[in-house]
């Protein structure tokens, strides 16, 4: 992967236009993962900001090679989501709105019968216990590889997979339990 | 990527699948991409307090060195300057007791002992009570003898 550590060079450097590319890769997954830990997208918006004003600051200090990179950029997402500087009242309030963050759908009645699912998805997600829903997410929403996930999370991978496992019990039974989604 | 033990139910992973097509608002891009610049501008040129400048390792241990000596002539001045001030103080504290020494007479002369002060004092006191009483027992037999006369 020479070119993955040249951009990782060029990133701690400091130069422009691999900001540009790194923001370019990494603000959908950020943007979705902080939607989908608390569902107001205007404090996702503004999580994903200072994720990549941290991204700048921490990125020369990063250790390890470019496959550490993806893993490195979400430990730095959840330190921003779990610093919980602002609006905390407001992620309680805020699933309603989720829906028309996720996805712009043509046709109203099928748009917003798809958008009650999505937010009933959200929802069972964030019912989850924190630890157990970043691994969630990280591995099912990012796609993560187990072991990625364990890195970014600073855990073992028998945690990890134990967490995983919890996850689509609780997920499963949750969405069986409020829609007969399944 | 993916590890059989931890996939996700098909009817599970399709219902998350809205959820990995979620578009990332315009604002949200704008709002990202200034974070960016602001934060690289700032590591650019950050604020005073965080400059750091290059020293050369000769003049750092140069700087340290004397840093330190002026610390322990400074601690040492302190020191000092405490140990005379207790020593003045004690001074003033014994004051009264030498002024009543220099009161006593043979004390107040220069180049003599202080210590023998306390012991001349007492002698003297001694005397001075044995004169009063011998002037008072004289005027007892003077005013008796004066009595006696009268009658």
């Amino acid at each position: 992967m020479p070119a993955e550590d040249e951009f990782l060079r060029r990133l701690r450097r400091g130069e422009s236009d691999a900001y540009e590319a790194l923001v370019g890769r990494f603000e959908a997954p950020l943007y979705r993962y902080f939607l989908a830990s608390h569902g107001d997208p205007q404090l996702a918006g503004e999580q994903s900001a200072d994720c990549f004003s941290d991204l700048v600051q921490s990125l020369p200090k990063m250790r390890g090679g470019a496959e550490q990179l993806r893993p490195f950029v979400f430990a730095v997402a959840r330190n921003v989501r779990r610093r919980r500087w602002r609006r905390r009242a407001r992620e309680c309030n805020q699933l309603a709105s989720v829906a028309d963050a996720i996805g712009s759908w043509p046709a109203p009645d099928a748009a917003m019968e798809a958008a009650e699912g999505r937010s009933r998805v959200v929802a069972a997600i964030r019912s989850l216990d924190q630890p157990t829903r970043d691994v969630f997410l990280l591995r099912y929403v990012e796609q993560m590889s187990v072991a990625e996930v364990a890195e970014t999370v600073g855990e073992p991978i028998g945690t990890v997979k134990s967490r995983l496992h919890r996850g689509r019990k609780r997920l499963r039974e949750i969405l069986q339990s409020t829609s007969g989604l399944l | 990527m993916n590890d059989p033990p931890e996939s996700l139910p098909d009817e599970l992973f399709d219902l998350l699948a809205p959820l990995r097509a979620v578009s990332v608002p315009d604002e949200a891009r704008v709002a990202n991409r200034e974070a960016v610049r602001h934060a690289l501008a700032l590591r650019a040129w950050p604020p005073w307090w965080r400059r750091t400048v290059a020293v050369p390792v000769p003049i750092a241990v140069a700087a340290t060195v004397m840093l330190a000596i002026s610390m322990l002539a400074i601690s040492s001045a302190a020191l000092l300057w405490s140990a005379s001030a207790r020593h003045r103080a004690d001074r003033t504290a014994t004051g009264p007791m030498q002024d009543r020494f220099v009161e006593t007479g043979a004390a107040s002369k220069p180049g003599t002992d202080y210590a023998a002060g306390p012991a001349w004092s007492v002698t003297r006191s001694y005397i001075q009570s044995l004169e009063s009483l011998s002037k008072t027992r004289f005027s007892l037999e003077r005013d008796a003898k004066e009595k006696k006369d009268d009658s």
